[in-house]
């Protein structure tokens, strides 16, 4: 399930009606508009998330043109970037994910 | 200079952005190139951050233009505490809206890179500070951190470039900051696409003392000066010391002060010092070189003029309390407010520290004189060439105020006096050598003036004394003997009276002999007169007497021709008395 969100504070939290064995991956990723670079990261991580053995997931993409405040409160100098939330640890990748193995490895890490 | 003025407002120069750090606006010709981006490099510690972060807070506090600090190594308080204590308040700055400071970090261990990426979201926080408070000016210190962080240099240059020339769109005046590199200006390469101004700081250790440098590596567009310029960090914030680039156009004076010894004066050719140059008095240990300055400052402080007295071996106690010791009063003038004593170690910091102190006290007190006491003790190993400069720089400064300066310099006994003073000789106006003179098992001081450029000054040598009335300057004794001083002085002295005085004896017995000669002469000569008188008198009695005869004798023939009518007697004896009465008709 993929989510785009316009404001993170007023997102409604959608997922599966049940929850998966391997426990719910939530991601964020913080793009800069609608750059090649930023396209390229949405179409990778949907389609590795979606096609992988990620199980349930949600994904929630953010443009920090638009929320420049988060770029400094969560420290964010590259773009785009991919942070996993949940489960713990998190885990940051920085990138447009174009390696799709590497993405999922890094995403199934526990 | 009006038509330099002129000349330099017609031609459109570079639009500036001024620093208002000391002396650098100066070198820069008016401070960093305006709308462009600057780099500042230099090693660990070498005041990079300060140097920015000063342009930054001179910037929002003098000239309106509020400017964006972006950290990569500090935070915000630490920043915040860091610049307190220059006197910056940023916490009151940031409530303004005068200054935006922001720490940016990654924590590489959490952070994956995974194809390609870009640096859009330090684009947008910068953008956001600008735009929050409308800076212009932005400082980025330490970028190059970056490269530690995110470990794709290829990419990361290409985003720098691209950082920097988006920065000179916006008209920004840009300061980044980068650690120096080996064998290059700056680790990563920065100076590359940072190439409208580069400046590089230095901080080097000689001797063990630190010299801090900075240097204008390049400024495009625009003239600058090219020499290291020794800088300074203290609690009034950054200072350059622009001081060589001065020139050699100072005004002299033609007023001439008093030296405080009315003798030396006279040997200066009345007057003493001219006002406004420097004086060397240099010496062996213990030959009074600063009873001299002592000498001098009193007098100056009888003038009313303003002192600052710069002395590096001696507390200004033991000083006073010394000069007390002949004659010279000197806390007075201290209470007065007019003499203001600087007592630091050489080694305590390095010469360009000590030589911009020396140049802040001096602005800030405003003396007419100011002593250096002794300039040799910032000499330590080979640094001489370093003395000379910075001592250049001093001696510049202080002609540029016209302030008298009056160094003493301390030589050591064995070399040659002249000798080791040669490093700053040419620095010096007048030279005053004050040496020992050891003979006959005591040791005086001479003095003599060595030059005073500009004035007709005496070759003697003078014997230096001081005596608990101050200083005395004597005639040495000049003659077959040398050159004698002290108790050899008055001895040869004593002798010289007491030869002069058999002399005069011995010029009395001649003359009262000569008399006595001339005496028995004239006896002689009264004696010989008196017999030859009465020897002329007896010849003349009998001249008398046979001409008596004769005459009868011619009578009486007369009278027995007469007798015997004989006319040839008669007619030879008219004759004779015809002859007589021609003669006596003739007058």
């Amino acid at each position: 399930m993929i989510v785009d969100r316009e404001q993170p504070a007023l997102a409604r939290r959608t997922g599966r009606t049940h929850p998966p064995a391997g426990g719910r991956v939530q991601l964020k990723l913080y793009i800069a508009g609608t750059s090649e670079k930023s396209a390229a990261a949405v179409r990778n991580i949907r389609a590795a998330c979606e096609h992988g053995s990620l199980g349930h997931f949600q994904l929630t993409v953010i443009d920090l043109r638009k929320f420049p405040q988060l770029a400094r409160r969560l420290q964010i100098v590259a773009l785009p970037m991919l942070v996993r939330s949940l489960p713990r640890p998190v885990c940051q990748t920085i990138g447009d994910c174009s390696d799709t193995d590497r993405l999922l490895a890094r995403l199934n890490r526990q | 200079m009006t038509i330099k003025g002129t000349d330099r407002d017609l031609r459109r120069t570079l639009p500036k952005s001024p620093t208002s750090i000391t002396g650098l606006d100066e070198i820069t010709g008016g401070g960093l190139p305006k709308g462009r981006p600057t780099l500042i490099c230099g090693g660990a510690g070498c005041g990079k951050t300060l140097l920015a972060m000063e342009f930054l807070v001179r910037g929002a506090t003098i000239y309106h233009e509020p400017g964006v600090f972006i950290s990569f190594e500090e935070t915000e308080k630490e920043l915040t505490a860091n610049v307190a204590s220059l006197g910056f308040d940023l916490d009151l700055l940031v409530k303004q809206k005068k200054i935006w400071l922001e720490h940016i970090r990654i924590e590489r261990n959490e952070v994956e890179l995974n194809g390609e990426f870009d640096l859009e979201a330090l684009f947008i926080r910068i953008h956001l500070a600008i735009e929050t408070i409308g800076a212009k000016r932005v400082v980025l210190d330490t970028i190059e951190t970056l490269y530690s962080e995110i470990p794709n240099p290829l990419i990361l240059r290409s985003e720098l470039r691209r950082l920097f020339q988006w920065l000179k769109r916006k008209g920004i005046t840009a300061v980044i900051t980068a650690e120096r590199g080996e064998g290059a200006l700056t680790r990563q390469g920065l100076e590359e696409y940072v190439s409208d101004c580069v400046i590089l700081l230095d901080h080097r250790v000689s001797d063990q003392s630190s010299i801090r440098r900075l240097r204008i590596v390049k400024y495009r567009g625009s003239t600058h000066g090219t020499n290291e310029y020794p800088f300074l960090i203290d609690e009034e914030g950054f200072s350059v010391l622009p001081v060589t680039s001065l020139g050699l156009n100072y005004f002299s004076s033609h007023e001439r002060i008093s030296t405080g010894i009315p003798r030396l004066d006279t040997m200066l050719s009345g007057k003493g010092y001219y006002r406004g140059s420097t004086v060397l008095v240099s010496g062996t240990a213990g030959t009074g070189k600063t009873s001299l300055a002592a000498k001098f400052v009193e007098a100056a402080c009888q003038r009313n003029e303003r002192i600052l007295y710069f002395t590096f071996e001696e507390s200004p106690n033991q000083l006073i309390r010394n000069m007390r010791s002949i004659g010279i009063d000197l806390e007075p003038w201290v209470k007065k407010g007019i003499l203001q004593f600087h007592a630091t170690r050489p080694t305590l910091y390095g010469l360009e520290t000590h030589l911009t102190t020396s140049i802040k006290l001096i602005n800030k007190f405003q003396p007419s004189v100011v002593i250096l006491d002794p300039i040799n003790a910032f000499v330590m190993g080979s640094n001489q060439d370093e003395v000379k400069t910075m001592l250049l720089r001093l001696v510049d400064f202080l002609k540029m105020k016209r302030i008298t300066a009056f160094f003493t310099s301390l030589t050591a006994g064995s070399e040659e006096m002249e000798g080791t003073d040669v490093y700053v000789s040419s620095l010096i106006d007048t030279w005053l050598l004050l040496r020992d003179i050891e003979i006959g098992g005591e040791r005086n001081r001479g003095l003599y003036v060595l030059k005073s450029r500009g004035m007709e000054h005496s070759n003697q040598i003078r014997e230096f004394r001081l005596t608990n009335h101050g200083i005395e300057l004597l005639d040495v004794y000049v003659g077959a003997e040398g050159v004698l001083t002290g108790s050899a002085r008055l001895a040869q002295e004593l002798k010289d009276t007491a030869e002069q005085l058999l002399h005069k004896q011995e010029i009395g017995r001649k003359q009262s002999g000569l008399a006595r000669k001339r005496d028995a002469l004239e006896a002689q000569i009264a004696v010989l007169r008196s017999e030859f008188e009465a020897e002329e008198s007896e010849a003349l009695k009998v001249i008398g007497i046979e001409k008596e005869k004769d005459d009868r004798t011619a009578q009486n023939k007369m009278k027995m021709a007469k007798s015997r009518k004989s006319d040839a007697a008669v007619a030879s004896a008219s004759l004779k008395r015809q002859r007589r009465g021609t003669k006596r008709g003739r007058p």
